[in-house]
C-alpha cells in the first residue's frame, strides 16, 4: 500500500477486467489478483466493486461463466470472454487509447507553450 | 441463462453468489496465512478488503437487472400474506373496489354499446357526415333531397367521394306476391337505397359476389339487384353459397341477388342492423314518392363522404355551403336559407333524437363516477388504517436503512394488488350488470343492435380506472406512511399521539366525503323515483291493461292502394264480429311508442301559406272508424269518423283539446271550422275534438294532435288495435286476430305483437332505466359509506379505549360513553348531510328535463334522504359505541 494509490477513472475497471479475463478461463480472485500485481499496486482496485462488476459484464453477456476445480481442488465460478466480449474488448481498448494519445498530446503541447 | 431463468432460480443463483464470495474470502485468507499472518488476522484482513458481504451480495443483485422485478415479486408475495392475515378487512376493500368499478364499468359498457362503438366500416373515425338544414339554427341535422346530393357530390372539391343512403323497410318472401305457396310468410326487414358508391365509401368489400355497378343506380326502377346483408343471408337463406344471381322478392317484386355483405358490417347506422341494400335507383319501390328524386324539398337522403388527403373538415364545410349557396340561388323555393354542417359519423351521432341518450349516458358515468369515489375512500380508508397498525414495521425498516423510495413502491404495489382484485370482481359484476341491463329493455320491434357486453375498449379503460385508483388511492396513504417520525414511532404508540389524531382526522374526512357523496347519489336516487311513481300514475289519455296491438303492413306483400283499404275493412269488421272482441280499429303509429309523425304547417281557412320554413307543425295520426271507441279515448265533442269519410267525402279532422284550445280558442269554437296543411291540401273539417293525452312521451307539456281518417289517407303499414272485453282473454285474442289475418292473405306477416301493458312500456323505459340505475348507485353509495363509517367509528373506539377506561373510572356512565362516541360520529355525519343537500340543491338543477312532475329540490325526496342518511349513520355509530360503553376500566388502563 503506497500513498501515491489513485482511484480507478470512471469506466476503466470493466474494460480492466475483461482484458484479464482474455487471456483465459480464471476465477474472481484471481482476476482481483491479476489486477492487483499487473497495475503494480498503483491503480487501486477495491475487491467489493470487483464482483458486481462481473457479474454486471456476465448480464450484459461479454462474460460467460461456468463452476470448474481449482487446481487445487475446490470448486470455483470461472469467467471466459464471449464473441461479444472480445468484441467490445476490441472496441473499448481501441477506445481507450485514442483518449490517452490524446490526453497525453494535450499534456506536452501545454508544456510547449510553457517554455 | 436468460434473465427470465435467472428470475425464476433465485435460490440457486443466491447459493452461487454465497459460494464465489466465500471461495473469494478463503483464497485470500489463506493467501494472507501464506504470507505469515495469524489466521484471526489473516480472516480479518480479507473481510476488510472485500467489504461487508451483505453490501456486495446487494449490489451484485442489481447488477444483475433484474432487480426491479424481484422485488416487485417480492413486495407481491408479502402484499399477499398481509393481506390474508386480514380477510375481513381486504374483503371489504375488494368488494367496495369490485363493486364501484364493476357498476362503472357497465354504465360504460352500456353506453359503448349504444352510441360509442364505432361503425364497422374501413377507418371510421375519417367517415364524414354532412347535413343539411336551416341557417338561423345553430346545428342543423336534416337530410338531403337525392337532386340535391347529386349536385355536392359533383360540384365539390374537397370530397374524395360522397354517398348517399335512405332507410327502407321490405316484406321479403321467396315467392311472388300473388302465387305464392300456401303459409309462405313474409317478413319485414329494414334495409337502406344506397348510391352506387356507397360501398367504396365505406370501404367494404361482399364476401360473395358484387357490390352494385354505376349502371345498376343510374335509370329509376330498371335494375332490380339486391347485395345481402349476412345475417339474413345464413338465417333465411341457410348460408347458400351459391344466393349470388338467385331471385328473392322485395314486397313482392322479384330482385337478383348480386352480393352478400360481410359479418360485421351493419349498414349505415350504429343503432339498426340492415338486412339488405339496393341501388338507389329502387327507392320509389320501396315507398317513396315517384318524384324522390327530382323534388329538391323532398329530403329522404343521408350523406356519408372521405374528405380528399389533407383536407381539413371546415375547409370542406366551406366547399360544401359554396354548393349550397349556389343551389339556393337556382332553387329558391326548395333551398333558400340553407346551409351544411359537416361532422365526423361519431360526433354525429348525437343528433337531435340521440340528445337524451347521451345526456343520460353521461349522467350515469357521472353518477357511478361518484360512487366509485366512495368506494375509493373506503379503500383510502384501509390503506390509512393499515399504515397506522404497520407503522412500527415501516419505522423499522426506514430505520435499518431501507429507502423511502422502496417503502413506498411496497405500499403502493400492496394497493395496485388491492385494486387489480377489485378490477377483477368489477369485470364479473360489469358482464352481470351489462346482462341486466339488456333484460331490462323491452322487446322492441327492430333489429337493433343491443350488444352491451364489455368489449376491448372497455377493458382497456376498466384497467386504467382500476390502476389509477390503486395509485391516488395507495398513493395518498403510502406518501403519509413514510413521512412517520422514526424516533416516535419506535419509541411507542403513545408518543405518536400526534400523528395518530392528524390520520383521524384524515380519515374523518374521507367519511365526510363519503357522506356528502352519498347524499347527492341518494338525492339522485330519490329524485328518479318520485319521477317513475309519477310517471306511473300519468294518465296516457287511453287505457292499456285490455289492449292487443301488433303491425301488419300489406304494402310488403305490393298490395296496391283499393286493396290495401279492402284488406283493412274486411279485417276490422271481421275481428269486431269475434267473441271476447270488445272493438278493433287501426292506426298508423301508435301514441308513446317510438315513431312519430308529423304535419304542418298547418294553416287555418282564410290564411295564406307561412314564408317557408316558418309555421306551426302537429303530431299526426291516421285512424279508422272506432280508434277513440278501442282506446278508451273518450270524443269531448263531434262525432267520430266512419266508412263514408272516404276521397269521394269532404275532407274532415278530428283534433285534441289543445289543438282546438292553441288554434280557436276552445272546442266550442273549434268545431265545424277548416284548416289545411301549406302548399295546396284540400281544407278539412274539424268533426271531432278528442280529450287530450300524452303522445311522445310522458314528460311533455300538453300537445296539439290531430287525426286524419284512414279511408281519406290510405297508408300500408298500419298497428292493428284490439280492446279485449277481458283482461284475461289477451292471448286468445292474438290467437283470433292470427287466425283472421290469415284468412285474409296466409303470407302476410305479423310483428311487434304487444299486450295490454306491454304498449307502456317504452314510455316507461326511460324513467324505470333512471329509477333503477339510481337506486342502484343510491344504495351502493349507502352501503359503501356505511362500511366506512363504521370502520372510522372502530379504530376510533380502539384508540380512545384508555381515554375512555379512565372517564369510566372516573364515574362516567354508560349513557355517556354512548354519547360521547355517537357524537363523535355524528359530528362527521352531519357535515356530510350539510355538504351533501348543498351540492344536490346545485347539481339536480341538470336533471330537470328528464324529471316527470317532481322539482328538482324536491323537499321530500331531500328530507326523506337526510333522514334515511342519519338513521343508518346512527346505527353504524352505535354499534361500535356499545362496544366502548362495555369497555372495562381495569382492562383499559393495563393496556399500553
Amino acid at each position: 500500500m503506497t500513498p501515491t494509490k489513485s482511484d480507478l477513472p470512471q469506466g476503466t475497471l470493466d474494460l480492466l477486467i475483461l482484458k484479464v479475463v482474455a487471456l483465459g478461463p480464471v476465477h474472481g480472485y484471481a482476476i482481483a489478483q491479476r489486477l492487483d500485481q499487473v497495475s503494480r499496486g498503483v491503480v487501486q482496485v477495491p475487491q467489493g466493486s470487483l464482483y458486481p462488476a462481473l457479474h454486471r459484464l456476465e448480464n450484459r453477456g461479454l462474460l460467460s461463466a461456468d463452476w470448474d476445480e481449482t487446481e487445487t481442488g475446490r470448486e470455483a465460478k470461472f469467467y471466459r470472454l464471449t464473441r461479444k466480449g472480445r468484441a467490445q474488448l476490441e472496441t473499448e481498448a481501441a477506445g481507450w487509447q485514442r483518449l490517452t494519445d490524446a490526453v497525453s498530446l494535450i499534456l506536452k503541447m501545454s508544456e510547449g507553450g510553457a517554455k | 441463462m436468460r434473465w427470465w431463468q435467472r428470475l425464476f432460480r433465485r435460490s440457486k443463483q443466491e447459493a452461487e453468489l454465497e459460494k464465489e464470495l466465500r471461495f473469494h474470502l478463503d483464497m485470500h485468507t489463506s493467501d494472507l496465512i501464506a504470507r505469515g499472518h495469524s489466521p484471526e488476522e489473516a480472516r480479518r484482513q480479507a473481510r476488510l478488503a472485500l467489504g461487508g458481504p451483505e453490501q456486495v451480495k446487494e449490489r451484485c443483485r442489481d447488477a444483475r437487472g433484474t432487480r426491479w422485478l424481484e422485488d416487485l415479486l417480492q413486495d407481491l408475495r408479502y402484499g399477499v400474506r398481509i393481506f390474508a392475515k386480514q380477510p375481513g378487512l381486504t374483503a371489504i376493500a375488494v368488494l367496495a373496489l369490485g363493486l364501484g368499478i364493476g357498476v362503472n364499468t357497465a354504465i360504460l359498457s352500456t353506453v359503448n354499446g349504444f352510441v360509442l362503438r364505432p361503425l364497422p366500416v374501413e377507418k371510421p373515425s375519417e367517415l364524414i357526415e354532412p347535413f343539411w338544414g336551416r341557417k338561423i339554427e345553430n346545428q342543423v341535422w336534416g337530410p338531403f333531397s337525392y337532386a340535391n346530393y347529386v349536385d355536392l357530390r359533383d360540384q365539390n372539391k374537397t370530397f374524395s367521394d360522397l354517398c348517399a343512403w335512405s332507410e327502407i323497410s321490405a316484406g321479403i318472401s321467396s315467392g311472388e306476391s300473388r302465387n305464392a305457396g300456401d303459409g309462405e310468410r313474409a317478413e319485414v326487414l329494414w334495409g337502406e337505397a344506397v348510391s352506387a358508391n356507397y360501398f367504396d365509401v365505406m370501404g367494404v368489400k361482399p364476401i360473395l359476389g358484387r357490390d352494385f355497378t354505376r349502371d345498376e343506380d343510374s335509370t329509376p326502377n330498371a335494375h332490380p339487384v339486391v347485395v345481402l346483408g349476412n345475417q339474413l343471408w345464413q338465417r333465411r337463406f341457410n348460408s347458400d353459397a351459391a344466393i349470388v344471381g338467385k331471385t328473392i322478392y322485395l314486397n313482392g317484386l322479384p330482385f337478383t341477388v348480386v352480393g352478400v355483405m360481410p359479418e360485421s358490417f351493419l349498414g349505415s347506422t350504429f343503432y339498426l342492423r340492415k338486412a339488405f341494400f339496393v341501388p338507389s335507383m329502387m327507392a320509389h319501390t320501396f315507398g317513396r314518392r315517384v318524384e324522390w328524386n327530382t323534388d329538391r324539398g323532398y329530403a329522404t337522403f343521408k350523406l356519408y363522404g372521405r374528405l380528399k388527403p389533407g383536407v381539413k373538415i371546415a375547409q370542406a364545410e366551406t366547399d360544401l355551403n359554396l354548393v349550397a349557396a349556389s343551389l339556393a340561388q337556382l332553387y329558391p323555393t326548395e333551398d333558400a336559407e340553407t346551409k351544411i354542417q359537416l361532422m365526423t359519423e361519431a360526433d354525429g351521432r348525437f343528433a337531435d333524437g340521440t340528445k337524451v341518450i347521451e345526456y343520460g349516458g353521461l349522467l350515469a358515468l357521472f353518477v357511478s363516477g361518484l360512487v366509485l369515489l366512495v368506494a375509493c375512500a373506503n379503500v383510502a380508508n384501509l390503506m390509512l388504517a393499515r399504515a397506522v397498525t404497520r407503522a412500527k414495521e415501516i419505522g423499522i425498516r426506514l430505520a435499518i436503512g431501507a429507502s423511502r423510495w422502496r417503502i413506498v413502491r411496497q405500499l403502493l404495489t400492496e394497493s395496485l394488488l388491492l385494486s387489480l382484485l377489485g378490477g377483477l370482481l368489477g369485470w364479473a359484476i360489469a358482464y352481470e350488470g351489462t346482462q341486466v341491463i339488456r333484460a331490462s329493455f323491452p322487446p322492441i320491434p327492430y333489429p337493433a343492435v343491443m350488444d352491451f357486453t364489455p368489449d376491448g375498449y372497455v377493458l382497456k379503460w376498466m384497467l386504467a380506472v382500476s390502476l389509477l385508483t390503486g395509485v391516488i388511492f395507495g398513493l395518498a396513504p403510502a406518501l403519509f406512511v413514510s413521512r412517520t417520525d422514526l424516533v416516535a414511532v419506535i419509541k411507542g404508540a403513545a408518543a405518536g399521539a400526534s400523528h395518530r389524531s392528524r390520520r383521524l382526522n384524515l380519515r374523518g374526512a374521507l367519511v365526510v366525503a363519503q357522506v356528502t357523496i352519498s347524499i347527492v347519489v341518494l338525492i339522485c336516487a330519490g329524485l328518479f323515483i318520485r319521477s317513475l311513481g309519477k310517471a306511473l300514475k300519468t294518465d296516457p289519455g287511453f287505457r292499456s291493461e285490455n289492449l292487443v296491438t301488433m303491425m301488419i303492413n300489406p304494402g310488403l306483400l305490393a298490395y296496391d292502394p283499393g286493396a290495401i283499404k279492402r284488406f283493412f275493412h274486411e279485417l276490422q269488421r271481421n275481428l269486431q264480429a269475434q267473441p271476447g272482441v270488445r272493438a278493433a280499429s287501426l292506426i298508423n303509429e301508435m301514441p308513446l311508442a317510438v315513431a312519430r309523425i308529423s304535419s304542418g304547417p298547418i294553416v287555418k281557412e282564410g290564411e295564406i301559406d307561412p314564408p317557408p320554413n316558418k309555421g306551426v307543425y302537429s303530431d299526426t295520426s291516421i285512424v279508422t272508424p272506432r280508434y277513440f271507441d278501442t282506446m278508451q279515448m273518450p270524443l269531448v265533442q263531434g262525432r267520430d269518423f266512419t266508412e263514408r269519410d272516404d276521397v269521394e267525402a269532404p275532407p274532415v279532422v278530428i283534433v285534441n283539446q289543445e289543438f282546438a284550445r292553441r288554434f280557436y280558442g276552445g272546442a266550442d269554437n273549434a268545431m265545424g271550422k277548416r284548416f289545411r296543411f301549406a302548399q295546396g291540401t284540400p281544407l278539412m273539417e274539424i268533426i271531432g275534438i278528442a280529450k287530450d293525452g300524452r303522445y311522445r312521451s310522458l314528460y311533455e307539456d300538453p300537445q296539439t294532435y290531430i287525426y286524419l281518417p284512414f279511408y281519406q289517407r290510405s297508408r300500408a303499414g298500419m298497428t292493428l288495435l284490439i280492446s279485449a272485453q277481458s283482461g284475461g282473454a289477451l292471448p286468445e285474442v292474438v290467437a283470433t286476430a292470427r287466425h283472421e289475418i290469415a284468412q285474409l292473405d296466409r303470407r302476410l306477416p305479423i310483428y311487434g305483437v304487444m299486450l295490454g301493458k306491454e304498449n307502456m312500456e317504452f314510455a316507461y323505459l326511460a324513467p324505470r332505466l333512471a329509477a333503477g340505475m339510481g337506486t342502484t348507485f343510491g344504495v351502493l353509495a349507502l352501503v359503501l359509506a356505511t362500511i366506512g363509517l363504521y370502520s372510522v367509528m372502530m379504530y376510533a373506539v380502539s384508540q380512545r379505549t384508555r381515554e375512555i377506561g379512565i372517564r369510566m373510572a372516573l364515574g362516567a356512565q354508560v349513557r355517556d360513553m354512548l354519547r360521547l362516541i355517537v357524537s363523535q360520529g355524528m359530528r362527521m355525519v352531519l357535515i356530510g348531510i350539510v355538504l351533501g343537500l348543498a351540492g344536490a340543491f346545485a347539481l339536480t338543477r341538470a336533471l330537470g328535463s328528464l324529471l316527470l312532475g317532481v322539482g328538482t329540490t324536491d323537499p321530500v325526496t331531500f328530507v326523506g334522504v337526510a333522514v334515511l342518511l342519519v338513521t343508518v349513520a346512527l346505527l353504524a355509530c352505535y354499534i361500535p359505541a356499545r362496544r366502548a360503553a362495555r369497555v372495562d376500566p381495569l382492562v383499559a388502563l393495563r393496556q399500553e
